[in-house]
């Protein structure tokens, strides 16, 4: 068991509904480099904007 | 030449009026009645409600704004419209009454040609004993003054926490019909961020109680994204960021009542819960505005043009059928309101077919289902399609076809920013395309293509991006008409 983990159980008290994420993917220490990698960022801030462009040119007009 | 009138002025009515400023022809008037006297970026009261923006950052006053577009502004609440007249004219009508502290509780009756119902949500916290800032035991961020009431909350805690005392934090739904778990999901991310911050976080218990029965839900039924070759779902994605995070979530929840310090939930096994808490943000389910409706004798028609909720009755399918038998084609397209061809219903006001989500009660029955989300993309759009649906009728004549914009064949872009600094932030940001899920064009109900969640430093530059281009856009600064929905 983690560290995280443990002390994560050890602050949900008895009988609690709190859901059992233990499953859940961690991310890797390489997945969080990247996601505050400067170069990379950059790419994926043109790359989200472009997408949120193209559904707008999809969807925003439905006019037959 | 013709009146129009658009009630309400958040990001459906304001849009709707300012293109309505532009696309009709000198000498139809266009006249705003709002409540408020300013415009508020909604989802930036979310860093209002953690201290890192002011409340001037995220507001500025209707009046200039509407005075350099030809727009009259009236600050009044609607109380009633007349679709048929009244007793001295066959011209619609809609009654208000002034808030402005000038002329506050005087009356009018303003005739309409065309009407434009952007009314926006009630905020319904009575709907949960104890909810809410005014009278209740929690905060909110739903306007901008109840985000700088909640920051001021979150001081006090990590003040506490900074003196060495163990804090419970709560972020979530105040109630199992409640929309926006998107906002509530950002919120309980800055809010963890800025106990880091702090250097607390190690003493803080940080919770997130939802009435989703599943993470990553957000009142859309979840969403399925196509990862490195497989296909995984928000569910798994928003889970790994709890689990990173160590946010504790409860599922499926609905609150009862609120009393100091305690939470008191349903679960959907039917069991009751308590959960101490020392700063709790929980959101309030939303309803229409209470607009009545009255035919010219006087007459009550007000369940002809409004659901039980308070929202207004389009161009949807309302027959009640089960979960498997939704579709797409359930969702309005022209927003144009049943039996009156000169009224629409945008944004929060139109009433959905039903919910998004897969419905479901708890074992007492109680109802634990997010209410379908209409984000600032979707209400934008709608508020131009009214606005060109009625430019269009004014300049060729009433037999003009309607504009469409379904949500089930539109996308919608969530940012959820889960830390701050042009260097050091980071967001969870998604796009879906539809907003309704087509199980009939989709097999995962959205086009995966559109459909994706990533986190990372670009997403917090993509909301501040919005934050400014927003602004800018209802500043109806030069070229605002450029910038989309």
């Amino acid at each position: 068991m983690s560290e995280r983990m443990h002390e994560q159980q050890l602050r949900v008290p008895a009988g609690s509904t709190v859901a059992d994420l233990s499953k859940a993917p961690l991310p890797t220490e390489s997945t969080l480099r990247k996601r505050m990698s400067l170069p990379l960022q950059v790419i994926r801030f043109f790359v989200f904007n472009a997408r949120i462009m193209r559904m707008v040119l999809k969807g925003h007009s439905q006019d037959h | 030449m013709a009146d129009v009138v658009v009630l309400g002025a958040g990001v459906s009515g304001h849009t709707a009026a300012l293109h309505l400023s532009r696309l009709l022809p000198p000498g139809n008037t266009v006249t705003v009645v709002s409540p408020n006297s300013q415009w508020n970026w909604i989802p930036s009261n979310i860093w209002v409600g953690v201290g890192k923006m002011a409340k001037k950052q995220v507001v500025f006053p209707l009046a200039p704004v509407y005075r350099k577009r030809g727009i009259r502004f009236v600050q009044a609440k609607a109380t009633a419209i007349r679709p048929r007249g009244d007793e001295t004219s066959e011209r619609p009508a809609v009654d208000v009454e002034y808030t402005a502290p000038d002329k506050a509780r005087q009356t009018e009756r303003i005739r309409y040609d065309y009407l434009v119902n952007a009314t926006g949500p009630q905020l319904r916290f009575h709907a949960t004993p104890g909810l809410g800032p005014d009278g209740g035991h929690t905060v909110s961020v739903c306007t901008a003054d109840h985000a700088v009431e909640a920051a001021a909350a979150l001081r006090d805690t990590i003040e506490r926490l900074k003196a060495g005392q163990s804090q419970t934090l709560v972020v979530g739904m105040g109630h199992g019909t409640c929309t926006c778990e998107g906002a509530a999901f950002e919120y309980v991310f800055n809010v963890d961020h800025e106990l880091r911050e702090a250097g607390v976080r190690d003493r803080a218990r940080l919770v997130f109680l939802t009435n989703e029965a599943e993470l990553g839900d957000f009142g859309v039924d979840g969403m399925v994204f196509e990862e490195r070759g497989f296909q995984t779902t928000s569910e798994l994605w928003a889970g790994s960021l709890f689990r990173e995070r160590d946010v504790q979530a409860i599922l499926g929840a609905h609150v009862s009542r609120v009393e100091p310090g305690v939470v008191h939930y349903e679960t959907l096994d039917g069991a009751s819960h308590t959960l101490d808490f020392d700063f709790a943000m929980l959101l309030p389910p939303f309803g229409g505005v209470q607009l009545k409706a009255f035919d010219r004798d006087g007459a009550d028609i007000t369940e002809h043009l409004f659901a039980p909720s308070g929202f207004m009755k389009v161009d949807a399918d309302y027959t009640p059928k089960p979960y498997d038998e939704w579709r797409a084609e359930d969702w309005p397209k022209t927003y144009q309101a049943v039996g009156y061809d000169n009224i629409w219903a945008v944004g929060i006001a139109f009433a959905p077919p039903h919910q998004i989500s897969r419905p479901r009660k708890s074992a007492n029955g109680t109802v634990i289902a997010p209410s379908p989300p209409r984000t600032g993309m979707p209400s934008g759009v709608m508020g131009k399609v009214a606005a060109m649906s009625i430019a269009d009728r004014i300049k060729h004549g009433t037999s003009a076809p309607n504009h469409e914009a379904s949500m089930a064949a539109m996308g919608a872009a969530c940012v959820a920013s889960v830390g701050e600094g042009l260097r050091t932030g980071s967001a969870a940001a998604m796009t879906m395309m539809p907003v309704v899920p087509d199980y009939q064009r989709f097999p995962t109900g959205r086009d995966l293509a559109d459909t994706r969640g990533e986190v990372g430093l670009a997403g917090h530059w993509v909301k501040l991006m919005l934050h400014y281009l927003f602004l800018y856009k209802a500043k109806a600064l030069p070229g605002w008409q450029l910038i989309p929905e």
